[in-house]
């Protein structure tokens, strides 16, 4: 009999989304979406290390499911957002959500315990086609558009992947998925395609374009998997690779600016992600076994608590009907617990002590400093404080706090609140006891975050920055929130491409209306010159005489002979 | 009083509602202040092992918090100068310009 082991974790996620249209949309099919991630997880952590589910496919060898120390902890979190993510999304009757859901986390899932390069890009691409319907499923004109803009950026980013993977096979003759050197364009190839879904500088504004476009649930379930799917990917396969330190730093530095003046808080945390991601990046560019833990325990956390902050603006978006700052405000008078679980995960993305963010971030900037990344650490500090400024102190503050929007609206839903409360107390727990993060972590952790100086030296920054916010907004300094579009580089393939795309298709018809012209002009005039020596009138249509003809005939002899004479 | 006045507010909602008392701004940021001072001057009671040199001056996460925020918060509203558009720009059929769909909302006002 086949054992667990021997079927990929993702294909029950699978069976159950096949299974789901036909099970009547109520209680039975959303215990069918809680059960599956607490099944899958519950073998995974039973199921020893090793490779398993092996399969044969074109003379390749397959290997559909690897677990180890990393996989693992990826595998474990992606179960955990499936789970919260389904139970916030409790009251959904809308099938194709649901069987988009499970086919995302199913994928996402399969492709952590991708083996291979082969089967990894089989699961990148399930993760994008699957993902793009919880865009659609908004049903609006926009949202068609914005998902049609993400499909050909992921579906974009498996192309260039498999590129690049025919190419690493054709130099090395091998498709097993581990480290890589940057030493040739097919590796090139697949760092560019992780770099797409990790949301690299400039290749990034897919990220803030679609999440904010996704329904309320769909953006929770988006902010789990594909980004920290690609961080898997670049830990899998570029650790140590120095390049990262710096697009990491980068990262973790240019949202900051873009979210402080951000009107949606859906694309603020979009930004804060991007920012978040940074971090784990810098993380993977050191590559070393503590640099590593610190990017898996940030990954693991920052799933928890940017989903809860997802969560709890979506749950002001459902009741309200806006995710807008500048039309909320004051909505802890009605909405009292969601505003606390905001300032829950608001306290951990911040990294407060006893919060998650704290024992978990530190890993990252504690390695940064041990290496002498100095200006690199720095940026670090920096991007910390910026993380409180637009998910600290903006999320929780405009939408809960400031004025008084005059909206009251009720409380989230039981479901929604349970989900909430169940991620809010992971993200204390773990901030209290880190060690039951860090012992599942790819190696042996040595490292105690809770030390005077680390207490003290994050309070400093926090409180201290708390301070500054507290003064510019008491003299007026502070962005007010309005309603805008802020330009990004989406700009570029919205306005700028089709414009030059446009421009270049003007000038080409004048040039091609010109040159057809003018050749035209000529055949023509090559035409009435024909016509005028072979046409009825022509010179070469007239009867010669006979005479005449004798005479040519005369002269042409003539010159034979006289050429003849001469030579 | 104000924070009495709602009905609708439960004791947790009322908790959070001291916030809108008249000085409560100036309560928090007293608050805030003497936090910010008694973790500042901690750093006298402690032996500093900063890997990054810098790190070691006396309150140093203090300054680097409080200047990096205030570069954050003006570089934000310079930047905002440069890329701010009305919120149609990309036309009547974009998410930021466009209302939810009712269908994945469900409204209730207390």
């Amino acid at each position: 009999m086949m054992g667990f082991d021997q079927i990929p974790a993702a294909f029950y996620f699978f069976l159950a989304a096949i299974a789901v249209p036909f099970i009547p949309a109520g209680r039975l099919r959303g215990l069918l979406t809680l059960a599956i991630p607490v099944l899958v997880a519950y073998n995974i952590w039973q199921m020893g290390f090793g490779t398993f589910a092996t399969v044969s496919f074109m003379g390749f060898d397959l290997e559909l499911m690897r677990v180890d120390s990393l996989s693992r902890v990826f595998t474990l979190i992606f179960c955990l957002a499936a789970f919260l993510g389904n139970l916030y999304a409790w009251h959904l009757k809308d099938t194709t959500q649901q069987v988009a859901a499970l086919l995302y986390a199913g994928s996402a899932i399969g492709a952590a315990l991708a083996g291979d390069l082969i089967t990894l890009f089989f699961y990148w691409e399930g993760t994008a086609i699957a993902s793009v319907f919880l865009i659609w499923a908004r049903g609006s004109q926009g949202a068609y558009n914005t998902g049609m803009r993400y499909l050909l950026i992921q579906i974009g980013s498996g192309v260039i992947l498999i590129a690049g993977v025919a190419l690493y096979f054709h130099e090395t003759g091998s498709i097993t998925f581990e480290n890589m050197k940057l030493s040739s364009l097919g590796t090139w190839l697949i760092f560019l395609s992780f770099g797409i879904k990790a949301a690299f500088p400039l290749l990034h504004n897919w990220l803030q374009d679609s999440y904010p476009a996704a329904t309320v649930t769909g953006t929770v379930i988006l902010s789990a998997f594909t980004t920290k799917l690609a961080i898997y990917a670049l830990a899998r396969g570029f650790a140590g690779t120095e390049i990262l330190i710096y697009i990491g730093a980068v990262m973790t530095f240019f949202p900051i600016f873009f979210a402080e003046i951000e009107n949606d808080l859906r694309k603020v945390l979009a930004y804060s992600l991007n920012n978040q991601l940074g971090f784990m990046v810098v993380g993977v560019g050191i590559g070393t076994e503590m640099a590593l833990n610190g990017t898996a325990a940030h990954a693991f956390v920052h799933i928890l608590y940017k989903a809860l902050l997802f969560m709890t603006v979506g749950a002001v978006l459902f009741r309200t009907g806006t995710s807008k700052a500048s039309e909320l405000g004051g909505l802890y008078r009605t909405m009292p617990l969601t505003a606390t679980f905001c300032l829950i995960g608001a306290a951990s993305i911040s990294a407060f002590p006893l919060f998650s963010g704290f024992i978990a971030k530190s890993l990252i900037l504690s390695e940064a400093a041990y290496k002498h990344y100095d200006y690199i650490w720095l940026v670090l500090v920096f991007a910390s404080a910026g993380v409180l400024s637009h998910s600290g102190i903006k999320i929780p503050f405009f939408t809960f706090f400031a004025h008084d929007s005059g909206k009251r609206p009720a409380e989230a839903p039981a479901h929604m609140l349970l989900a909430m409360g169940i991620t809010a107390v992971l993200c204390i727990f773990i901030g209290v006891v880190p060690s039951t993060l860090y012992s599942i972590l790819p190696y042996a952790v040595d490292y105690v975050p809770y030390t005077t100086a680390h207490v003290i030296g994050q309070l400093q920054l926090l409180l201290f920055a708390l301070l500054a916010f507290g003064i510019l907004y008491r003299i007026g300094m502070h962005p007010p929130e309005i309603r805008a579009t802020n330009l990004d580089t989406d700009w570029l393939y919205r306005r700028m491409a089709p414009s030059v795309v446009l421009t270049c298709a003007r000038g080409i018809a004048v040039v091609w209306a010109y040159a057809t012209s003018s050749i035209l002009m000529k055949l023509q005039k090559l035409i009435q010159a024909l016509y005028r020596t072979h046409g009825p009138e022509g010179r070469m249509a007239r009867v010669w005489l006979t005479g005449s003809m004798v005479l040519w005939l005369a002269v042409i002899l003539l010159a034979v002979l006289l050429v003849n004479y001469i030579s | 009083m104000a924070h009495h006045s709602d009905p609708k507010m439960n004791s947790l909602a009322r908790f959070y509602h001291l916030t809108s008392r008249k000085r409560a701004m100036t309560v928090m940021l007293g608050g805030l202040t003497l936090s910010c001072a008694f973790v500042f001057g901690y750093d006298g009671f402690y032996q500093k092992h900063e890997k990054v040199e810098i790190a070691n001056i006396f309150g140093f996460y203090a300054y680097y918090g409080f200047a990096g925020f205030t570069f954050i918060i003006f570089a934000a509203l310079f930047l905002r100068k440069i890329i701010k558009r009305r919120e149609d720009f990309y036309g009547d059929q974009d998410v930021n310009a466009e209302e939810p769909p009712e269908h994945m909302l469900e409204r209730k006002d207390l």
